[in-house]
């Protein structure tokens, strides 16, 4: 499982705080961004950055923040401050040939761009610091229900075997005949020949996994908020939202 | 609404098929996702909110694995699961052009939910490959909101129509004792019986 999820492991007091409240804090960065102008957002950014790169995360952040964020800041810009028809559009004079761009476009373009970089600085130091698992005990210990709990782990405990199963299925084809290698639609026709076997086998599995679930009875799990959910994490929850929810109207009443 | 234990292993299956079903897109070298591929599934086999439920999990768990901004598109899947089961339930996957066809409207509801998250969130831009196209929308003078949802259904409707397909073979070729268990096929099989 630990191949397929951005959890990097730590010491940290961003790794040790209590998911449930990292989880409120990112809804009180989601709230921020459609608080704050672009230049106070981009501070920000600057600020999350330097701290993950305290945490030891600098690298991890910076380099995905590169690849998702790069692409879409230049194609932000370039769209709304180049080609949408402004009435604002104006000659770029520090180019020697002629280039048009649009104040209000390019303003909107980085609003834009800057709250897309703080939410996905602020939910990959979340998803970095936070591992899958403890993050869903956390839920089931705020109240959430068994089976949603269970709707969410097993996908993480099966990939790695799926992932397996369809390798072998994908190997056995091959030597049966299955091309992935000649033109689109021959490889396009290949695709039932890996998927059916793979599918059918998940639902042969499904009600095997079903009746050992029944069995342990995994729906009548003791409730486990006592033991980790404190009070003092219950009242700096609802703080953190309070502010996230206060913020939001008063910049709705200004 | 309860979900029996049976649902819930269909669906916890199915989230993974979602994401396993991506990596092997990759493997063929198709300019396909086929990552919505368990949603219909179980949209098929189990109805309208189920599918939903299982879009909805496929794109908060990839939002806490693998790219937080999945988490934002959630209700996309929903409306995909949700649009899969009403279609099934119409007998949209009883034959090969009943799936073709619902490949067409799946694509063309979910371009109703996403072309305002993409517009409001982000501009209308993804950062992919698309955007050449958006732009050159917008350059032979189309609106932005048309040209996000040209590009958005031209993005899908390929995908989406080949996982139809793929998901109405897939049911056409389950074994009796598995299509016994799942009562809500019955929609799919009877005009094609």
């Amino acid at each position: 499982m630990t191949r397929n999820v951005l959890y990097r492991q730590g010491d940290s007091a961003l790794h040790r705080l209590d998911p449930g409240i990292k989880l409120c804090l990112l809804a009180w960065v989601a709230c921020s961004l459609f608080v704050y102008p672009w230049p106070v957002l981009l501070a920000a950014d600057l600020l999350l950055l330097a701290w993950s790169a305290s945490l030891h995360l600098g690298r991890f952040v910076a380099l995905r923040l590169l690849v998702m964020a790069g692409p879409f800041a230049l194609a932000l810009v370039i769209i709304h401050a180049g080609l949408l028809p402004a009435a604002d559009r104006q000659r770029l004079a520090a180019l020697p040939w002629a280039l048009h761009y649009s104040p209000a476009g390019l303003d909107y373009a980085l609003l834009v761009a800057s709250r897309f970089v703080t939410f996905l600085v602020a939910s990959l130091l979340f998803v970095a610091t936070t591992h899958p698992l403890a993050l869903l005990r956390s839920l089931e210990a705020l109240g959430v229900a068994p089976g949603v709990s269970y709707l969410l782990t097993s996908p993480m405990l099966l990939i790695e075997q799926f992932s397996r199963r369809s390798q072998a299925i994908r190997d056995s084809q091959q030597t049966r005949g299955m091309n992935i290698e000649g033109s689109w639609l021959t490889r396009l026709a290949s695709l039932p020949s890996l998927f059916v076997p793979l599918v059918t086998l998940a639902l042969s599995d499904t009600s095997e996994r079903a009746r050992i679930l029944d069995a342990r009875g995994f729906r009548h799990a003791a409730p486990r908020q006592q033991a980790t959910a404190s009070r003092w994490q219950a009242y700096a929850r609802r703080s953190i939202l309070a502010v996230a929810v206060l913020q939001a109207v008063i910049k709705s009443c200004l | 609404m309860k979900l029996s234990t049976h649902t819930l292993t269909l669906m916890g299956v199915a989230v993974t098929i979602n994401i396993v079903a991506a990596l092997i897109g990759k493997w063929f070298r198709l300019p396909i996702y086929l990552d919505c591929i368990g949603t219909l599934l179980v949209a098929v086999l189990q109805g309208p909110t189920r599918g939903a439920v299982t879009g909805l999990a496929t794109n908060l768990l990839l939002g806490i694995m693998a790219n937080p901004m999945s988490a934002v598109f959630a209700p996309v899947s929903v409306v995909i699961g949700l649009s899969a089961g009403w279609l099934a339930r119409m007998g949209g996957f009883s034959r090969w052009w009943y799936a073709l066809l619902s490949g067409l409207l799946i694509s063309t509801a979910l371009m109703l939910v996403a072309v305002p998250i993409n517009i409001y969130l982000f501009g209308g831009v993804t950062g992919s490959g698309t955007d050449l196209f958006l732009a050159w929308l917008l350059h032979g003078g189309k609106s932005l909101y048309a040209s996000v949802s040209l590009t958005i259904f031209s993005a899908n409707v390929v995908d989406k129509t080949l996982t139809a397909l793929l998901v109405w073979l897939l049911v056409k070729r389950l074994p009796l004792r598995i299509e016994a268990q799942y009562p809500y096929l019955y929609h799919s099989h009877r005009q094609a019986s």
